[in-house]
């Protein structure tokens, strides 16, 4: 704030000794200062209600560790599927070796095609990278900017985490997508729990 | 001087789909012994251990990058076989500055990601010789 005028620690103990003064004297600027006051600690305690509202700790304890474990289940699963591309493409590519000619060189050029587009698994790796460190920068900002009202308004940040509620009434809870592979439900186990409706 | 292909090559990259996909466009160029670390740390010991004739990394990689692996490469004494390696960077970094500081750390080429079997080719023979 380059425009601010600056005080020496002396100036503004002068200054705040003379609002005392004024306040201890003259009732009239007593009754404004304390009306100022009051709507200041209005904004104040709106303000904190506003930020509790928004659940920061739902943001850190939840949405941005979940949006990370997301992104990481992306990375594994598009090197699990390029490995296994790569796995047939070196078999074809030996099983190329005994076609004789134009057909046998058509083949590995081909292959060596799909080699070179397999390659977008790292270039996503990467981008993926870019984006968990711009979501730990937004975590220590959040941190930071709860850190700084908690010490001056004393708002705090809860450690709660969001915990979504899927119910067969609220279709829009029932949109998840993938669920991640630790947690996930598996075929057998829904085609079991199918069995089960279809013995009821 | 012939190109010998059954020279050493190193191949540094984190990922190990970018390290298996570079193995088998070596291979299809004749190279068929490759070896491979997946840091610039890993990268160095392998070098003190065995002579290569080609290096291609990575540069984004921990905890030694491939520009860190290249200087520690150039400031090697006492063994050319390490110091003057040839040396080609592969990496998704593209910006001019990347460029320069590669080429100021004594890179012999630079491949940029997505790179086609072409190019590969045709920098490694920049490098190495026509092959």
């Amino acid at each position: 704030m380059p425009n601010t005028p600056r005080y020496a620690r002396g100036q503004v103990i002068e200054i705040i000794n003379s609002v005392i003064d004024k306040i201890d004297t003259d009732k009239s600027v007593t009754r404004e200062v304390f009306l100022h006051l009051s709507e200041l600690a209005q904004i104040i305690d709106s303000l904190k209600k506003d930020i509790s509202s928004v659940q920061p700790g739902h943001v850190k304890n939840s949405h941005i560790p979940d949006a990370t474990d997301e992104l990481g289940a992306v990375v594994t699963a598009t090197a699990e599927a390029t490995n296994k591309i790569m796995t047939i493409c070196e078999d074809i590519e030996a099983i190329s070796e005994t076609v004789e000619g134009q057909p046998g060189e058509d083949i590995r050029t081909k292959v060596t095609q799909i080699y070179e587009a397999c390659g977008f698994q790292d270039i996503t790796g990467q981008r993926i990278r870019n984006v968990v460190g711009t979501l730990q920068v937004i975590e220590t900002k959040i941190d930071k900017i709860m850190e700084t009202l908690n010490q001056t308004v004393g708002l705090k940040i809860s450690d709660e985490k969001f915990e979504k509620v899927v119910s067969i009434d609220d279709e829009k809870s029932l949109l998840n997508g993938p669920q991640m592979p630790e947690k996930a439900v598996t075929q057998a186990d829904i085609d079991k729990l199918l069995a089960e409706f279809d013995n009821q | 001087m012939a190109v010998d292909k059954n020279m050493n090559v190193l191949v540094v990259d984190d990922y190990q789909t970018m390290i298996r996909i570079i193995k088998n466009l070596l291979k299809q160029l004749g190279f068929n012994n490759v070896d491979e670390a997946t840091d610039g740390t890993a990268a160095y010991e392998m070098l003190t251990m065995k002579k290569y004739g080609l290096v291609i990394s990575d540069w984004n990689m921990e905890p030694m990058s491939g520009l860190d692996l290249l200087k520690k490469v150039r400031a090697t004494s006492g063994n050319d076989n390490i110091t003057k390696v040839p040396f080609i960077m592969v990496t998704a970094e593209s910006k001019t500055e990347n460029v320069i500081a590669a080429k100021q750390a004594g890179v012999n080429n630079y491949i940029v990601k997505p790179f086609n079997a072409e190019t590969l080719k045709t920098k490694i023979a920049s490098v190495i010789g026509e092959f």
